[in-house]
């Protein structure tokens, strides 16, 4: 790379601009983090494909599953495992439904409270309810709009779920982390969903 | 008898009462109204009621203020009564709690599975249940299982989360338990006293308040409480029936007051009336405590009763007495005495008929009205002449029998209208045939209704046990009845696969027996083995066989160690609820196994009872207690009936007997006959259905009103002044009875609805169906 004069000018009026701007960087923080909800609140329903790799201590290689996710604002959820082995778990506001080894269980989320520290981040970010999102995570931002990263903390003190990580660009979102104890972490990559599910 | 010796008498017996009552012991609680129980089911049953896990449940409720302080208060009191001993287990939903038991459940998951079998442990067996598990942890959410997976490959924590029904957890919000609506923060409480203690549910209710005000002002906040169970129920019940009953004796009180201070203008003649009132009163609670060991409260409120029926007696002495002093009673004496003694023994034929009922309540109400009419009917006859001032005269009512005669005559005109009346109330019997009856225990129940539906959404909340379906299995130890509740399992599994059952509890999924323990023990191999048979099971899976050393140690330290015991449950919230599924009761032990219905269903009991009839050895009963509780309630009801009958019985042969004829009887008991029939038809109109205690009020309509058709019967010699006493008389009873009606303790309301108009119309029949006008007929 050339560095030249223009170079060196160039470097100096960017720290010079990072010093003015300094005292605002917080709430240019904010700024886009709330454009990005704006954008998300305006996809209404969406699906996609997903695939998940799960690690996990004694494990010699990450266990892999794939499967749908749906969403449809205001709060209906669904994660559809397909292979390896079927598994669904449905969600219309506070009602739970767990299909699994052909038993159909009707739960209540808030009986569920680590289940529901991950429903309730996805369906916040999913419907663009920032708001919601920061009255139960600590939320960390990296990036732009069109290429962002948030991280969300539970607030709550005895929460299984460590943290939840999102990556996207823009209205899409393109990768879910779930963090459990002792380095335990599920990764969803997403894509668009094939025309018919 | 000479005149000193019966006062003296009466005096020395007064006094003697008087030290009874103060000494009985008194009870409001709400014993009365469960009835002894002569089965050993009913027995089962109504100590479930009085002494089972579900009488000794109090739920808690917060609402107002923010869902923080809501939570913040909840907590608090968690803490502060779990810190009670009068409190077996204190549960608010809090992570800590939920730790306790989640470290019991995986501490001893292999003696708690009901997967633990050998085949479990074998190659082929350890490969599928480890298959599954990986495939849970790749599922949505898994992940937060992942941790335990080097501990708990084969998922056996999951299996006893399984077994225990997890499904109907509380909802949570701020980490604590809360309603639907998340609008309050529940509490669940179980006392270590039975919900029929009341005194110790009074307490556990103020230290409940108290730790509520202390949690409330440490959060600056205002926040409410609402309370509900059992213990709260019979606590507020006593407070009422104490609280009606001292408000409707003074209220009644003061109404027969005024009536008689209207009625004969004299304070002497007030007070002279009192004396057989008291007298009967002191009698009658003497003889209850003599008898019973304990007063109920409601007795004292049925008591009421007693006043318009014994205040009758000296209401008839000063108004038919037409002389001043003692030549005035040595008349009435000769030609009403008889009259009135034959009165009193109708009554207490009547209640008589009361003595044998399985109803605490009823018998306790036959035996006080008994003693207190026979002790004020006694006291007029012999005391009271004795204590009349020679110049003693009341106010002259012949004005109002004049008045009530022409009035009377004017009616009779029209009697022939009473078949009409009679035919009019056949018919509406007739077309409310089906919903006459009201066959539910809880319509005698003072709980009131906003009371219950409080108490129905706070349980659906919590998911608490409504403990009304229930399998009792009785063995001769503790040991016996877990093994029974191990063998009923299986059956009750099948039912809950086939949707008969929604599922079940059962205290050895929390503490299997020890047989059952050793059972599994032996199911699991050794360290060696093990090690071996997972190295071969893990072939071709992505699990590392050297990162299961903690599930090899586990499985080692379950095979070696003891059986647990109930000291392992301690500090966690099992233990309450295995103290509730596993009692002693008496010599034998009692495993209690309650019963969900399936979704929007309900449990089909005979098919569980012939389920259960294949378990050996143990004796396994299946109750619906709500069901029991109206059978047995129904059993009570066709006894009061049968012993409505009894007394009217007595009373129709007493008639026979002294009157000699048939003829007379009909005359007497036709008018309390159509006045029971009109009150009936009267109150299913309105839309009452009747309980027991109508039943029982009609009784008493047949034993009070025959003294008014005795008189109209046998005529008088001064039937002026014999109908106007008859007005006195009867309008002391309706406004006894009368105040009754407007109790809110449905037992007292039925009585009251029932004899006071029937009362009213009993006399009105009795003198518009009397063989010549009134004042016609010469004395008999």
């Amino acid at each position: 790379m050339t560095s030249g004069p223009i170079g060196n000018v160039a470097r100096a009026t960017l720290a010079a601009l990072v010093l003015v701007l300094g005292s605002g960087a917080a709430r240019a923080a904010e700024a886009p983090f709330t454009q990005l909800m704006a954008l998300l609140a305006a996809r209404r329903s969406g699906t996609v494909t997903f695939v998940a790799r799960t690690y996990a201590a004694g494990l010699t290689r990450p266990l892999i599953s794939s499967g749908v996710l749906r969403f449809r604002a205001p709060d209906h959820l669904e994660q559809r495992t397909l292979k390896p082995v079927p598994s669904e778990l449905i969600l219309d506001g506070e009602h739970m439904t767990v299909r699994r080894d052909g038993q159909t269980h009707q739960l209540n989320l808030r009986a569920y409270p680590n289940i529901a520290v991950y429903v309730d981040a996805l369906r916040a970010t999913l419907g663009g309810h920032g708001r919601a999102l920061r009255q139960q995570f600590a939320i960390g931002w990296h990036g732009t709009v069109a290429h962002w990263r948030l991280t969300l903390r539970p607030l709550q003190a005895d929460a299984h779920v460590r943290q939840i990580r999102l990556a996207g660009a823009g209205a899409t979102i393109e990768r879910i982390e779930i963090l459990a104890p002792h380095g335990a972490r599920t990764v969803l990559h997403l894509s668009d969903a094939p025309a018919a599910p | 008898m000479s005149r000193r010796a019966a006062v003296g008498i009466w005096a020395a017996l007064a006094v003697l009462a008087a030290v009874l009552v103060a000494r009985a012991r008194y009870s409001a609680d709400l014993s009365a109204f469960l009835p002894n129980a002569p089965s050993a089911r009913q027995r089962l049953l109504v100590d479930q009621l009085r002494n089972g896990l579900a009488s000794r449940l109090l739920i808690v409720a917060i609402g107002g203020a923010t869902p923080e302080t809501r939570a913040q208060i909840s907590t608090d009191l968690r803490r502060a009564l779990g810190a009670e001993r009068r409190f077996a287990a204190v549960q608010n939903g809090s992570a800590a709690a939920e730790r306790r038991d989640g470290a019991f459940l995986f501490a001893h998951r292999y003696l708690l599975s009901p997967d633990v079998t050998a085949q479990r442990f074998t190659t082929a067996g350890l490969r599928a249940a480890i298959e599954r598990t990986l495939g849970l942890l790749a599922a949505p959410g898994g992940v937060l299982a992942a941790p335990t997976l080097t501990h708990d490959p084969t998922g056996e924590l999951l299996a006893v989360l399984g077994a225990l029904g997890q499904g109907q957890a509380p909802r949570r919000a701020g980490g604590v338990w809360v309603t639907r609506s998340g609008r309050e923060a529940v509490l669940l409480l179980r006392t270590r006293a039975p919900g029929s203690n009341t005194d110790a549910q009074a307490r556990a209710i103020a230290a409940i308040r108290a730790a509520f005000q202390g949690a409330q002002a440490r959060a600056h906040a205002h926040a409410t409480l609402r309370l509900t169970g059992p213990g709260v129920f019979a606590v507020a019940a006593r407070s009422r029936i104490k609280r009606e009953v001292v408000r409707l004796s003074l209220l009644s009180g003061a109404l027969i007051f005024v009536l008689l201070a209207l009625a004969y203008r004299s304070l002497t003649a007030l007070l002279l009336a009192l004396v057989p009132v008291a007298s009967g009163a002191l009698a009658g609670i003497a003889a209850v405590a003599l008898r019973f060991g304990v007063v109920q409260g409601v007795t004292l409120g049925f008591g009421v009763t007693l006043i318009g029926e014994a205040v009758d007696y000296s209401i008839y002495l000063f108004i038919q007495s037409r002389s001043a002093g003692s030549a005035g009673y040595a008349e009435w004496q000769r030609s009403a005495w008889p009259t009135v003694r034959l009165g009193m023994f109708t009554s207490i034929c009547g209640f008589a008929a009361l003595l044998p009922s399985a109803f605490p309540g009823l018998a306790q109400l036959g035996w006080y009205s008994l003693t207190g009419v026979l002790a004020a009917g006694l006291v007029t006859r012999f005391v009271l002449p004795q204590l009349l001032p020679v110049r003693f005269t009341v106010r002259d009512l012949r004005p109002l029998g004049a008045a009530a005669a022409r009035l009377l005559g004017r009616l009779r005109a029209a009697r022939l209208g009473l078949v009409l009346v009679a035919l009019g109330a056949a018919a509406v019997l007739y077309g409310h045939r089906d919903s006459l009856w009201n066959r539910q225990l809880s319509a005698l129940s003072p709980v009131p209704h906003a009371a219950q539906r409080l108490d129905r959404r706070l349980r659906a909340a919590l998911g608490a046990p409504s403990g009304r379906d229930l399998v009792v299995l009785s063995a001769a130890d503790r040991e016996g009845a877990l093994e029974a509740a191990e063998q009923a399992a299986a059956p009750l599994r099948a039912l809950v696969s086939l949707g008969v059952l929604g599922g079940f509890q059962s205290p050895a999924q929390l503490l299997p027996s020890r047989a059952l323990q050793r059972r599994r023990q032996r199911a699991l191999p050794d360290a060696a083995v093990l090690r071996r048979r997972l190295a071969r099971a893990l072939r071709g899976l992505p699990l590392d066989p050297a990162s299961l050393a903690p599930f090899v140690a586990a499985v080692e330290r379950a095979r070696q160690g003891a059986p647990i015991g109930r000291a392992a449950l301690a500090g966690t919230s099992f233990a309450a609820a295995l103290d509730g599924l596993l009692v002693r009761a008496g010599s034998h032990w009692d495993a209690l196994l309650p019963l969900q219905a399936p979704p929007g269903g309900h449990i089909d009991l005979a098919r569980v009872r012939a389920a259960l009839t294949r378990v050996p050895p143990a004796h396994a009963t299946v109750l619906n207690l709500k069901h029991e509780a109206n059978r047995l309630y129904a059993t009570y009801l066709g006894e009061a009936v049968r012993l409505a009958l009894a007394g009217l019985a007595a009373i129709v042969l007493l008639l026979l007997a002294v009157l000699r004829s048939a003829l007379r009887t009909l005359r007497v008991v036709l008018p309390l006959a159509l006045a029971v029939l009109t009150v009936i038809a009267a109150l299913a109109l309105c839309g009452v259905q009747l309980t027991l205690l109508h039943v029982i009020g009609m009784l008493l309509i047949v034993a009070i009103g025959s003294n008014y058709a005795l008189f109209f019967e046998r005529g008088s010699a001064e039937p002026t002044l014999t109908l106007a006493s008859l007005l006195i008389a009867n309008a002391a009873t309706v406004l006894g009875f009368g105040v009754l009606a407007a109790s809110s303790v449905p037992v007292l309301r039925d009585l009251g609805q029932t004899v006071a108009p029937g009362a009213a119309l009993a006399l009105l029949y009795a003198a518009l169906l009397a063989p010549g006008a009134p004042g016609e007929r010469a004395a008999g």
